[in-house]
């Protein structure tokens, strides 16, 4: 089987378990969270029209129904309020974003993306924590209604993944399709991720409350902040100039050598010579390559994992993964890791999804708009800003919200702003 | 009438036109994946010229390091090599963030689309599939269907020669 059929079999099998996940979790969730009354005028006009092509419907009550049901009714915080307007996931009483700051704040998103980098996945988990008050909401229910404060926090959770994933499996993508494709590579660690996803999200799923998982998720901003904070240090800044200075030698040296050395066609690319279940060998370029299978099998559970858990993209974890552990050649590695991201992303987006998770597709669509005109502006508005500053700014905001969830969420300490 | 309104008694059209019920939703489905990926395609496209100038400059840099690292390959030098290598996956952290955009460009109007028609459609479930299945079961595999259609024909309109 070639490369090509290998990636549409793939694509294909993606599409039937999106196709049945999708169906499945309709089963489970038939509630998007629009509004109930306009739901009833608008299908209204159209009731002959669909009921002609419906066949009879179980009537099955879903797990967010379920848990909106349970919960107590009153005006205090932590009750259902049914006098008031349905807000998110079409809960009575529960936040209502305007389309206008849904749109604002993603635009911000789209902007960081395309100025700063990855953190811009950051800021759409405070966006949705924060900003749009689901945190507030969902920690205010632990008490009064656990159950549905936890499906609250898998929905943000799975908002977040979708938001970020999407970026790294498209750009994933581009690399699968240059063809550069380790095989046993990509099997061992598509099925790591598939497992670490799958387990992460299903033991996950309906049982993390906002409050842990607002500090898991403060641990992990945290950790990133300190790691771009290290990078800035004068230690890593010393590495960064070895490693630099040792490119730059190599150019050199390339650029003095005139002759235009002709390549043997039998030495470009890849050769595997061996593949075990403890050792893959295999030559690139002519150079001998050497890993265990078992360890990115490993790293693909553990990265995966961890990016199911916490609702964000594993692809700038797999990356630096994958070029350390196995010292593979970059293009490589990101063409390999394609597999995994998109294997993670899909299996931690339909488990959830799947276990009654209900997700507000108009919310993530206008977020997707704003991210696409945020990214935009983005490049008009970069060269009018300084790159060092401008991280120096975001380590400190990393910094400082990654604290703040920690805190709120693990010791219930809140500090201003976050 | 709300502009709301005014969309969805557009969308709706396509869903009433053939006689029977089942085709009507099938068609209307269909039409509306081929829009969303149509529309979802042509703003990936416009964010990718937006992005020209500083995605030529990181993909440049992450295909220049790339290829100088092949030389060190060549050459036995491991530790260019890896410098190199290094600074190839920083240049490619750049793009990926760059994508973001791209990607959202793409996948709005599929979300746009799905939200409409999980409130439009309901409750009603869907002819020819079980009783559980709602609208996206038809949707996703048709939008991603046309995408990898209008993609192909993208590709093949962009590589014909002028007429």
């Amino acid at each position: 089987m070639n490369r090509r059929n290998l990636f549409a079999l793939a694509v294909a099998t993606l599409t039937i378990s999106l196709w049945l996940g999708v169906a499945g979790a309709q089963q489970a969730a038939p509630a998007t969270g629009a509004p109930a009354v306009a739901a009833e005028a608008a299908k209204a006009v159209d009731a002959a029209n669909a009921t002609a092509a419906a066949k009879p419907a179980e009537a099955g009550v879903s797990k967010l129904a379920a848990a909106i049901a349970k919960a107590p009714r009153g005006t205090e915080p932590g009750m259902i309020d049914e006098t008031k307007p349905t807000g998110f996931l079409g809960i009575p009483g529960a936040p209502n974003v305007s389309i206008i700051l849904a749109f604002a704040w993603a635009v911000w998103v789209g902007w960081i993306f395309s100025t700063v980098g990855a953190f811009g996945g950051v800021m759409a988990g405070v966006g949705h924590m924060s900003v749009f008050g689901f945190g507030n909401y969902a920690g205010g229910l632990k008490k009064t209604a656990p159950e549905l404060g936890k499906i609250v926090t898998d929905s943000i959770k799975a908002s977040n993944q979708f938001l970020v994933g999407t970026s790294a499996a498209i750009s994933s993508f581009n690399y699968l399709k240059m063809k550069r494709l380790v095989l046993p590579l990509a099997i061992s660690l598509g099925l790591g991720s598939l497992i670490g996803a799958y387990g992460a999200a299903a033991l996950s799923a309906g049982k993390l409350d906002f409050k842990s998982y607002q500090g898991y998720f403060g641990l992990f901003v945290l950790f990133l902040g300190c790691w771009l904070f290290y990078q800035t240090t004068p230690g890593a800044k010393s590495k960064q100039k070895t490693a630099k200075a040792a490119a730059k030698a190599f150019e050199d040296a390339v650029k003095k050598q005139k002759c235009g050395e002709k390549v043997e066609e039998c030495n470009l690319g890849l050769h595997i010579n061996k593949f075990t279940m403890s050792t893959c060998d295999f030559t690139f370029y002519g150079v001998p390559f050497h890993f265990n299978p078992l360890v990115p099998f490993l790293g693909g559970i553990a990265i995966s994992a961890v990016a199911a858990f916490l609702g964000v993209g594993g692809g700038f974890l797999l990356v630096p993964f994958l070029t350390s552990v196995t010292q593979l050649p970059m293009y490589l590695a990101a063409g390999t890791s394609a597999l995994a991201v998109l294997v993670s992303m899909v299996t931690s987006i339909i488990t959830l999804i799947s276990k009654g998770t209900p997700i507000e597709w108009h919310l993530v669509g206008i977020e997707l708009v704003g991210i696409t005109v945020g990214s935009i502006i983005g490049p008009m508005t970069s060269k009018y800003l300084s790159d060092s500053l401008m991280k120096r700014i975001f380590i400190l905001l990393s910094l400082y919200i990654g604290l703040g969830y920690t805190l709120a969420g693990f010791a219930g300490i809140k500090i201003p702003g976050v | 009438m709300t502009p709301f309104q005014i969309v969805d008694s557009l969308l709706i059209i396509p869903f009433r036109q053939p006689g029977s019920p089942e085709a009507g939703l099938l068609f209307g489905i269909f039409l509306l994946a081929l829009l969303s990926a149509g529309l979802g395609i042509a703003c990936s496209a416009l964010v990718g010229r937006m992005h020209r100038t500083r995605q030529l400059r990181e993909d440049g840099e992450a295909h220049k390091r790339s290829e100088l690292s092949f030389q060190a390959l060549q050459s036995g030098d491991k530790k260019a090599y890896l410098a190199q290598n290094h600074l190839a996956q920083e240049a490619y952290g750049n793009t990926m963030a760059l994508s973001a955009g791209r990607a959202a460009g793409l996948l709005w109007p599929a979300c746009a689309s799905l939200a409409w028609l999980c409130w439009r459609f309901e409750g009603v479930p869907m002819p020819f599939l079980w009783s559980s299945a709602g609208p996206a079961s038809y949707f996703l595999p048709m939008f991603i269907g046309a995408l990898w259609g209008l993609s192909r024909l993208k590709r093949k309109i962009i590589a014909a020669p002028p007429a």
